[in-house]
This record gives C-alpha cells, structure tokens and sequence, in this order.
C-alpha cells in the first residue's frame, strides 16, 4: 500500500470508512479533515507515554500500533492496532488525566488524529457534527465491546483462529510475543497454536 | 420515581426542563420479577434501562455455559445493545437477579428526542463517552488486576453485591472459576475477620 502522506490523500480513505457506517457526504469529510493532522512514527517509537496525558484520538491509516500495560514488570498488551482501528487512552483523552497505559508503533506508521481541542471546536461546530461525533464514538464502542466479547466468549484455540482468519499478515508484521499477551495465551501455547495452523495450511504461507 | 433518573442525569449533563419533561413522558416503569429476561419482550425493539430497585445482569451463552459481563443496580443504566449500528442481532441477554423496578426508554422514542433536542445530543455523546469509558476499564481490570486483587477489590467496592447475586454468576463477572471464587472469597473473607479481631472491633 503506498504511503499517503497529504491530508487531501486521506480524505478518499476517511469518507469510504465513514460511509460504512453512517450517511456523511464528502463536503463534511472535507470540513473534517481541517480539524484533523497527520503523524508519523517510526518502528518502537512511543506515541503515548505512561503519565502524558493523551491529547489525540487516533485512527491507522498505514502500520501497526499497539497498546498495553505494564503489570509488575510485566508487558500486558490490551490492543493491537491495524490500518482503519481506532486506538487511544479513552480515560486519558476524555479526562485529561495521565494515562496508565502506552501506545507505542509496532512498525513504522502513519496515523490520522484530531486533538481534544480541535474535537471539542468540532463538536460545538454544528448540531450536525454533534451527531456525527456520537455515530463516531458508537464505532468506537462497538469495536470495543466485540473485542471483549471475543474475549471472553471464545476458548483461546477459537480466539486465535478468528484472530488470524481476520488478520492473515499479523504474524509477519508483529513479535508473536504481543500477539500472544493480546490473545491471552501463554507463548509456548501460542507457538503449539501456530504449528498447528501451519498443519492445516489454515493462513498464507510467508511463515519461516 | 423519575427524580432519580434526572439526578443521574443532571450528573453527566444539564438538560433544560423542557428536555426533561420530554424524557419523563417517554420512560416506561416497569416491574420484574426475579429471574425474568428483560428482552424478550423487547424483541424487535431496543430499551435503555434506568434501575430504580433491584439488580440485573447481561450475559451471554457459550455452549452450556453463562458469561455474564456485567452487573448493575440501583442508580445505574444497562442495556443490551448500545449501539445504533446494529446489524446482528443482539449477543447478549438481561435478567434480573431480583424483584426489579426499572425506567425504561425506547431508544426509538429516544432518537426521535434526539432529533428535536441539542441538550438530548449532548447527553447521548457524554453517556456513550461514559460507557466508553467503562469498557476500557473492563479491560483493564482483567490485565491489571491479577484473579486475587480482582476478587478483594470486588468485595471492598461492592460488598451488598455478594448477598444479591448468586455466586456462580458472580465468578463468571469477575472471569473467575467457580472454585477459585469460593476459595478466595472464604480465604479474603477470613483475613478480614482476623484483621477485626485483632484490633478488638466486634465481629458481626
């Protein structure tokens, strides 16, 4: 996929997604792309710390980005984060206060944010954007409360099958140890898990 | 009995009168029984619930299993589906624990508010924003916490729970086994006892 690197260039990409979900024509993804910045990071390079107060709602436009906590020295990841997800500290954001968890680029990647600033001058624009703003953050509930279904619904065997169906190049792009942590299976489990995918020849073969 | 679902509400975000007087019309008072599904009824049709009086809990079937993924009482909201964007049907079931009062609106009714009203839209952004909220401390919680915090920290924010929720629903809402839950909740329970005695406060 090549990198888009203007604003103009994402506003093809943000009305196809918008457009999903909700009626929003492109003179509105327009208006809303003013409120909006692109950002690049490089592959391990933090775009959120533990402590910063998270000043952006983000979206992936190209990368990976992953989320997680650090638990008694341990690295939990909560999200993991491809092109069109969502990712942020919602409490951080929403709060302005420090936030616990790290956001950090798995590989080197391009994300579009708006600020709490430009979002709240968004919100207040129009009754329009208002409403706009609410089907937003429903998108953002929505993939969040199937994540936890998944979760907690599916044994880990399924988890990971569904996880890799959907996400046939995750392997590649991300260390098995994060994907192992964000399915919740301990690494020789997820190792044991993968060679019998590879048996069943269940996901695209550029596996060494 | 609409009083305290305006003071939820005037919590989160101010409503004019005018608002309110609107909301009020279209809250449904409902009564349940214990152990009554809440949507079967509500088939065809999505309701936000306000409780008044009692508990109820959202789950959803694996197999023979139950996980039940939340709990609420009085003061609180749950529903079943929150989004507008549904395009399945719901995954998840509401029952109640106990005999239960609700205030419940259609989210039908609901949007048609919506539509009229900005003080309604924005309400709706802060709820959603709350619910937000929520569920990434859900998430958390399950990472944060390990099995034994989970279950002190369960019994020290929400001591009534564990005499209204029957304990196997209970270990499913913390996404503890069953035996475990038993285990820590007489190990955790015993600490405490000891903690009081020594301190030659009574025991109840």
């Amino acid at each position: 996929m090549p990198i888009r690197k203007s604003l103009h260039e994402i506003g093809d990409y943000i009305y196809n997604y918008l457009q999903r979900y909700m009626d929003v024509t492109r003179e509105e993804v327009q208006f809303l792309i003013g409120f909006l910045e692109l950002r690049s990071f490089n592959r391990k390079e933090k775009i959120l710390n533990v402590g910063e107060v998270d000043q952006h709602l983000n979206m992936v436009i190209q990368g990976i980005v992953r989320k997680y906590i650090e638990v008694d020295g341990l690295d939990c990841t909560l999200q993991i984060a491809q092109e069109g997800h969502f990712i942020q500290s919602d409490r951080s954001f929403h709060e302005q206060s420090a936030s616990e968890i790290v956001i950090e680029a798995v590989e080197k990647t391009t994300i579009i944010s708006i600020s709490h600033q430009q979002l709240q001058r968004l919100l207040a624009s129009s009754d329009r954007w208002e409403r706009l703003g609410t089907n937003i953050l429903m998108l953002l509930l929505k993939h969040r409360e199937s994540r936890i279904y998944k979760k907690r619904a599916l044994s880990s065997r399924e988890y990971f099958m569904h996880f890799l169906k959907h996400h046939p190049d995750i392997i590649q792009r991300v260390p098995q140890k994060y994907i192992a942590s964000y399915l919740g299976v301990k690494p020789e489990t997820f190792s044991r898990l993968k060679h019998l995918l590879k048996g069943k020849r269940l996901y695209k073969n550029n596996i060494s | 009995m609409y009083i305290l679902l305006e003071t939820f509400i005037d919590k989160i975000s101010s409503i004019s009168e005018e608002e309110h007087y609107h909301l009020h019309k279209i809250c449904e008072v409902r009564s349940y029984g214990r152990y009554e599904k809440l949507n079967i009824e509500d088939q065809y049709e999505e309701y936000l619930h306000f409780i008044t009086k009692g508990v109820i809990r959202k789950f959803c079937k694996k197999d023979e299993e139950d996980i039940t993924i939340q709990l609420a009482q009085e003061g609180e909201i749950i529903c079943a589906d929150v989004t507008v964007f549904s395009d399945q049907p719901t995954r998840y079931q509401l029952e109640t624990l106990e005999p239960t009062t609700t205030l419940s609106i259609s989210k039908k009714r609901f949007l048609e508010l919506y539509d009229k009203h900005p003080g309604i839209q924005r309400l709706s952004r802060k709820l959603l924003t709350l619910m937000l909220l929520k569920s990434e401390e859900y998430e958390l919680e399950q990472v944060k916490y390990a099995l034994r915090d989970r279950m002190a920290r369960f019994l020290e924010s929400q001591p009534q729970l564990i005499n209204r929720v029957p304990q196997k629903i209970l270990a499913s809402y913390l996404n503890i086994q069953p035996e475990t839950f038993s285990r820590l909740k007489t190990s955790l329970s015993a600490h405490k006892q000891n903690f009081e005695v020594n301190n030659n406060h009574p025991v109840i």
